[in-house]
């Protein structure tokens, strides 16, 4: 069963060009390595961040072994809770790939949707949804979600927002751009539903609804899948600057943005490991999809075959 | 090209927090935060005619055109890419202009077009949106202002705010269209045309 498919795979143009792309292949293993790590990460990691038996408030900020007060027990020192800054950005970066994947699994359901249904149907309600994307594209995310997240946090309390927190998000930075997905995937359908295989399907009697997803949603599926990589990434980036804020995680479930804001207040005495650490395993995973999003685009723009 | 995409993927914050470390930090050379001393000049008071005041905009401004120079880098390289390949240019090079002279008088001039643009929208972006950078640096600006009136769910200020930021943007697009219909005479002939002369 997957054998056929992943020999049509290995054939494709895709495999072909990501095979002699160096940078493609390196930022795909850096990817690969990062979301294994953090899947694994309760195997990983020599400590669990999140309970408290194992924390001594007596080990906070020991730098990384390679300073001169470095401690044997964790490689690369602990924070001002006395967490070992290894497990906690494991665990941290599993909360933020999952956000920045299950955030835009509801942007690219959202987005999908309507943009199919906008572009396939036209007409008045084409306008209604596109005006309406319009109206969303205008706000910027991050002023969107900070009123929306501070609202909720004043209206319900810390506790319950502590405990909801990653829902909170993934809806917060879903929602707020699922514009997006529609309008590129509105310009394909619009260009492809003027090919003769849809009017073909028509002529046969399939519904509109089976025409739209199992006809017109494949062949737009290329863009889809270019935006897919850089809004994960940018998801993880609104993530970390909604905790950096004090808007996002709280500080007894880290993600990477709040482990660089707690780091933060520690800069100034010279702690300079709790926020330039996670700031550079920050970089290196949104680096790596940015890297990746490009070689697709480059790959799947048939205007670029030429050369 | 790397510069840029490297330039993409770090958030603003982190720029701002490791500007901050090295040059305050570990170096001591620049303030890292708050507006500075600020001198009173009939009555309006100013930060820009003092050292101190001066030295505090070192470490903002870089980080935040940090954020604008990968932007403006991509978009320059795509529309000089398509600008080289027109008819005029290979008319200048047939020409036997200078290699300099191309590029930077020819060229550069039809590639500035879409900047003027982009950059009209980034300039209301720089004024209302820099919440994480004034939030690093405690610069008292309409972002931190923002930043400080949801967390104290003030919501006259937060309305008031989102109003002012309109009237921003809706100043910025109409002076960027302005300064379009002159500097790129295609947008003024094609409107004397649809007028009807």
């Amino acid at each position: 069963m997957i054998a056929p498919a992943w020999r049509r795979f290995e054939r494709s143009y895709l495999f072909y060009s990501f095979r002699r792309d160096q940078v493609a292949i390196i930022s795909f293993t850096i990817l690969f390595i990062f979301v294994l790590a953090s899947f694994f990460a309760p195997l990983l990691a020599p400590y669990d961040p999140y309970d408290p038996i194992q924390i001594d408030i007596m080990d906070s900020e020991i730098p990384p072994v390679w300073m001169e007060a470095g401690d044997q027990r964790f490689m690369l020192g602990t924070d001002a809770q006395g967490r070992d800054l290894f497990s906690t950005i494991l665990y941290g970066s599993r909360i933020s790939i999952t956000i920045g994947i299950f955030a835009v699994l509801l942007q690219a359901f959202l987005g999908i949707s309507i943009g199919l249904v906008s572009g396939y149907v036209g007409g008045r309600l084409d306008n209604f949804l596109m005006r309406l994307a319009d109206i969303q594209l205008s706000f910027s995310t991050l002023m969107v979600a900070i009123i929306f997240l501070a609202v909720f946090q004043a209206l319900f309390g810390t506790e319950l927002y502590e405990k909801l927190a990653i829902l909170m998000l993934i809806l917060v930075i879903g929602i707020a751009e699922w514009p997006q997905y529609a309008r590129t995937v509105r310009a394909n359908v619009l260009a492809e539903k003027k090919k003769e295989y849809v009017d073909a399907v028509r002529v046969i009697g399939l519904g509109s609804l089976r025409i739209m997803f199992k006809h017109i949603l494949p062949n737009t599926l290329s863009p889809i899948l270019v935006i897919s990589t850089v809004q994960i990434a940018n998801a993880i980036v609104s993530e970390a600057a909604l905790s950096f804020l004090g808007l996002g995680m709280p500080v007894t479930k880290p993600s990477l943005g709040s482990l660089i804001n707690s780091g933060f207040e520690f800069i100034f005495s010279g702690s300079w490991w709790i926020t330039i650490i996670p700031g550079i395993v920050l970089i290196l995973l949104v680096l790596v999809m940015n890297l990746l999003g490009d070689f697709l685009r480059d790959v799947m723009n048939p205007k670029l075959y030429k050369d | 090209m790397g510069m840029s995409i490297i330039g993409i993927s770090i958030p603003v914050f982190l720029t701002a927090i490791m500007s901050i470390y090295i040059f305050s930090v570990e170096l001591g050379w620049l303030p890292s935060f708050g507006r500075g001393e600020t001198v009173e000049l009939y009555g309006w008071t100013v930060g820009f005619l003092t050292r101190d005041g001066l030295l505090h905009l070192i470490l903002p401004c870089t980080a935040l055109s940090s954020i604008m120079l990968p932007l403006f880098i991509r978009l320059i390289r795509a529309e000089m890419m398509e600008v080289l390949e027109s008819e005029y240019v290979r008319f200048a090079w047939a020409k036997g202009l200078s290699r300099r002279r191309i590029w930077f008088l020819h060229a550069l001039k039809n590639t500035l077009l879409p900047v003027i643009t982009v950059g009209g929208l980034q300039i209301g972006t720089l004024i209302a949106f820099t919440i994480l950078t004034e939030t690093v640096f405690q610069w008292p600006g309409m972002g931190f202002l923002f930043l400080e009136a949801v967390n104290r769910v003030d919501t006259p200020l937060i309305v008031a705010y989102l109003i002012v930021v309109g009237l921003i943007f809706v100043i910025a697009n109409t002076i960027v269209d302005l300064i379009y219909g002159l500097v790129n005479p295609t947008v003024r002939l094609a409107r004397s045309y649809s007028e009807g002369d």
